[in-house]
């Protein structure tokens, strides 16, 4: 804003500094908005977890009576809760569809580490930018308040779910993001790679995402996509 | 008689021709979406735009991928869009052809006549054959613009690509429209 020409508006008193506060407080606004769609993906992320978790069904002890129940938590431990690997549906047994579910799982959680970071990376170069110094400087800090816990769930936790696997694209080798050079003052350019890499969603493999969706529809006679 | 069966010649040409402006404006934003990535291209090959990204290995790899990706999937929808601007192309070439098919008994005279302030047959089929050269002719046109892009290309050419694909070069609106009045 300082260097931009402002023309015959420069006349105006004060005008340079309030154009600053608007968009000030316009970055504050996008700043909450970004971190809360990252919320709504953990939360997305945590349910996709849930779902291909709770595929099996076991028995319960239903003690004298003749009705048989069930229950989603198992009581013996020989019950695999999958009908000892049966095909379910047509074809396929359950841990055939877990593992579908789990290809699912990896890509997503995949994704949601690597948007994680750059929401950290934006949200510490603007904070830089306003001279604050707390902020969110390390990998290891919730982004949010109870984000650690909401992760836990996720499977995103390693390591006694104390520390964040980091983010990693597709089967590349992850490395150590507290290495990582800070974004201070982004160019142009650099924050055009940050937008691309949010919305080319790197670790979703689409094409995989349809085959898995068509393979499970077919099976179970649904139409899912 | 005849006057009143060109005019319905006249009104189905109307429908081809804003379906042709459909296609067109689908064109358009077909052709935005691949430039933006073409553009993008140069700036996502180097390393010095990942800022902090620079420490995950892969990422410029994947990134780069999955936009070819994109923009072969772009161009893919961009021919089919062709195919169904060349599909409107030959249905104006249709309705021309069914024009000369009812004007074929009529004589000179027939056709020169005019009653009131109502065109002759032969101006009413000379319209109709000017909108199918131009429309035949921008068809073309449209497939070597469409064909010349590629990731290769510069902003600048983009640019000039895009304003080509706009103007429409061989269709002049106005003279369509005082045909089809």
């Amino acid at each position: 804003m300082p260097e931009i020409n402002l023309g015959a508006l420069k006349e105006m008193p004060e005008i340079r500094s309030k154009a600053c506060n608007k968009l000030y407080h316009k970055r504050e606004h996008c700043s909450t908005k970004l971190l809360s769609s990252y919320k709504g993906m953990v939360i997305a992320a945590i349910d996709l977890v849930k779902a291909s978790g709770s595929m099996r069904c076991y028995l319960r002890d239903s003690g004298s009576s003749s009705i048989i129940k069930y229950s989603d938590e198992q009581e013996d431990p020989s019950d695999h809760g999958d009908g000892g690997g049966i095909p379910v549906f047509s074809c396929f047994s359950i841990s055939f569809f877990e593992d579908l579910a789990g290809e699912l799982v990896k890509m997503f959680t995949r994704e949601l580490s690597l948007k994680r970071f750059l929401v950290m990376d934006l949200l510490f170069s603007t904070s830089m930018e306003d001279g604050r110094q707390e902020g969110i400087f390390s990998w290891s800090d919730d982004l949010y308040t109870g984000e650690f816990n909401d992760l836990r769930s996720t499977g995103m936790l390693v390591h006694d779910g104390f520390y964040l696997s980091p983010p990693q694209i597709m089967d590349w080798q992850s490395s150590d993001p507290s290495n990582r050079e800070p974004l201070i003052s982004p160019s142009h350019e650099v924050l055009q790679v940050y937008l691309t890499t949010w919305l080319a969603d790197l670790n979703i493999e689409m094409n995989r995402v349809s085959e898995i969706f068509s393979v499970v529809g077919d099976a179970i006679g649904v139409k899912l996509a | 008689m005849m006057l009143k069966k060109l005019q319905q010649k006249y009104a189905r040409i109307k429908d081809e021709i804003a379906q042709w402006d459909e296609l067109q404006s689908q064109l358009l934003s077909q052709f935005g979406n691949a430039s933006s990535i073409i553009e993008r291209l140069p700036v996502l090959s180097e390393d010095k735009n990942y800022g902090g990204l620079k420490f995950l290995p892969g990422i410029k790899e994947a990134l780069l991928g999955k936009q070819m990706v994109t923009l072969e999937r772009i161009f893919f929808d961009m021919k089919d869009t062709m195919k169904e601007i060349y599909g409107v192309v030959l249905s104006i070439d249709k309705i021309v052809q069914d024009a000369f098919q009812i004007l074929r008994g009529s004589t000179p005279h027939q056709m020169h006549l005019h009653v009131g302030i109502k065109p002759s047959l032969q101006q009413c089929l000379d319209g109709l054959k000017a909108v199918q050269a131009m429309y035949k002719a921008e068809y073309l046109f449209k497939s070597s613009v469409v064909s010349s892009l590629t990731c290769k290309c510069s902003a600048g050419e983009i640019a000039a690509l895009r304003q080509l694909l706009t103007d429409q070069p061989n269709i002049s609106k106005m003279e369509v429209q005082t045909i089809l009045k």
